[in-house]
């Protein structure tokens, strides 16, 4: 039953594939062979090697790209695995931050009710301002683009973890806070012992939203103050016409963006029980 | 008095304030009662009667709104390790197995313990509890008669001064509750640990207790009678309706619950008609 099942997704899945590839090559191919254009005009767009291309064409120059990701020929040829090195490292830092200040002031946020009232507000204020909008402030004060994309996927990542580490912690069954109060558990023991495993489905939750949030922002940071990373190689092949290399990129930057979901996901298998 | 009391609450009671009930009824009020060392003592009473709050003012997790209880002569303060409890939805952590939800409170108990003093003890008290061989499944995966005796090995292993259950065998089926009971007897026969329960069920508490406190009904509840078991302790379930007193006291106790359970003690008293037990409130009553 189940591997029918499995066999029938997977065949849909292929189905689907070879659809769009399908639909892609003619979609492509099409605007070459255009009867209005001379041959010589033809030549020179070929040269050029503008415009979308073929799936075939996204292949040979993913191959090109994976054969060496890891090269680096000075700051405008590196290769396309050192560039997403530079994303995911950024992202792994200013997420990092983040949880180190989301983490414990969600804790307290979600042990006292007024601290939670009181800090609403301003989380409210502060959590639909648009990542990429802290940008001139972090280049000003910081005077370095790296160090404010880092900053900027920092401020994006703390509301998803403060908000569900409040919750999770404030919705920690009082049965459980009642039997630690017979066993006379307080303080530290409590929080790690009690707390933190009650709350730690809800909390690796938001980190997960977190962290998608942030592989998306992280994207637009590097588009804008340039330098290194996957964004930049964007913004650069786009300024290079290059739409290839673009259409490479950003299959990359879904498959990373993928994986690390993922690994959120069995990061919550790990914490998550079952009452 | 002759020696104090292990427990002795006086004056209890426990008014809710509502915001919409300007004037609120405490649930119930003027609650005496003791319970003497190595005594099994039963509340009993109809749900709504403020049973629960009760225990968990013994337990130091609720304040009573008046009166207070000593231990050993001094007040409660807040929960304490010397008084185990076993709740009523068990309560045990879900990301926990079996065996270190018992080492957790274990631990608690005795810091300074190793991992091997910790392990033994704690397989000590699971095998009391007939659950050698589920040591290490997670409570999900524990039926709920095993989910409860995982609850009351870990009340019993930090060998408290007196343990409070509350309702412990009231979500279980009627097969399960029996075995468990049981087990309690057996248990509390080893270890002459000091038990208060909480019950609605009549035989549960003749099964168990030496002394029965009955409840009337709330709001403004309180202990109508004090009763003394007169079933020799050794009874079980399989041999106490053999004796003629267990059909005495299970009417007694029915017939309190039934029709005399009302709030207004006086009543009860008028409507006694052909006493068998001498009653008074806050006295043991005891069998003609």
């Amino acid at each position: 039953m189940g591997s029918v099942k499995g066999a029938r997704t997977i065949f849909a899945s292929l189905l689907l594939l070879a659809l769009v590839l399908g639909v892609w090559q003619l979609a492509t191919a099409s605007t070459r062979g255009s009867s209005a254009m001379s041959a010589e005009y033809q030549a020179m767009i070929a040269s050029e090697k503008s415009g979308l291309p073929t799936p075939a064409q996204l292949a040979r120059t993913g191959w090109l790209h994976l054969k060496s990701p890891f090269r680096n020929g000075g700051a405008n040829d590196k290769g396309i695995g050192i560039q997403l090195a530079f994303s995911i490292g950024r992202v792994l830092v200013g997420f990092a931050l983040a949880m180190l200040i989301a983490v414990p002031v969600g804790f307290l946020v979600g042990t006292s009710p007024l601290l939670h009232r009181a800090l609403n507000p301003y989380i409210q204020l502060l959590k639909p301002i648009s990542p990429l909008a802290w940008m001139p402030l972090a280049l000003y004060t910081i005077r370095d683009s790296s160090l404010s994309s880092i900053f900027v996927i920092t401020i994006c990542s703390i509301w998803p973890m403060l908000i569900n580490t409040a919750h999770g912690v404030a919705s920690v069954k009082r049965e459980w806070l009642n039997v630690a109060r017979t066993l006379e558990v307080y303080g530290l023991r409590r929080a790690l012992h009690v707390v933190l495993p009650a709350a730690a489905p809800t909390i690796v939750t938001g980190m997960r939203i977190s962290m998608g949030i942030a592989w998306l922002v992280i994207v637009a940071a590097e588009m804008l103050v340039g330098g290194t990373g996957i964004g930049t190689f964007v913004w650069n092949q786009w300024n290079n016409l290059s739409l290839t290399n673009v259409v490479f990129a950003l299959l990359l930057i879904g498959v990373v963006g993928m994986l690390l979901d993922l690994a959120f996901g069995s990061l919550t298998r790990l914490v998550s029980y079952q009452e | 008095m002759a020696r104090s009391s292990l427990i002795s609450a006086e004056g209890l009671s426990k008014t809710f304030s509502r915001q919409r009930a300007p004037d609120p009824m405490p649930v119930f009020e003027r609650v005496d009662f003791t319970v003497e060392q190595d005594e099994f003592v039963c509340l009993i009473g109809h749900s709504g009667c403020g049973k629960s709050t009760i225990l968990n003012i013994l337990a130091g997790l609720e304040e009573p709104t008046t009166g207070r209880v000593l231990m050993d002569g001094l007040p409660i303060a807040g929960p304490s390790l010397d008084r185990g409890v076993v709740f009523q939805s068990h309560a045990l952590l879900p990301w926990l197995s079996a065996e270190r939800n018992v080492a957790f409170a274990v631990r608690s108990r005795w810091p300074s313990w190793d991992a091997g003093q910790v392990a033994r003890h704690c397989q000590q008290y699971l095998d009391l509890v007939h659950l050698t061989g589920s040591e290490h499944k997670k409570p999900s995966e524990l039926s709920g008669g095993m989910k409860q005796r995982v609850g009351i090995a870990r009340a019993f292993a930090i060998q408290p001064k007196v343990l409070l259950l509350d309702e412990p065998f009231g979500a279980l089926d009627a097969l399960t509750r029996g075995l468990i009971q049981d087990e309690l007897l057996q248990i509390w026969a080893a270890t002459h640990q000091t038990i208060f329960l909480i019950t609605h069920d009549v035989d549960e508490a003749i099964l168990l207790a030496d002394r029965i406190l009955l409840m009337s009904h709330g709001p403004r509840a309180q202990i109508a009678e004090v009763l003394r078991n007169p079933l020799p302790r050794d009874r079980t379930r399989y041999t106490m309706h053999h004796d003629h007193r267990y059909y005495d006291v299970r009417g007694h106790l029915l017939d309190f619950l039934m029709s005399r359970s009302g709030p207004n003690p006086s009543t009860v008293r008028n409507q006694r008609n052909g006493a068998r037990f001498v009653n008074d409130s806050h006295e043991a009553g005891r069998l003609q």
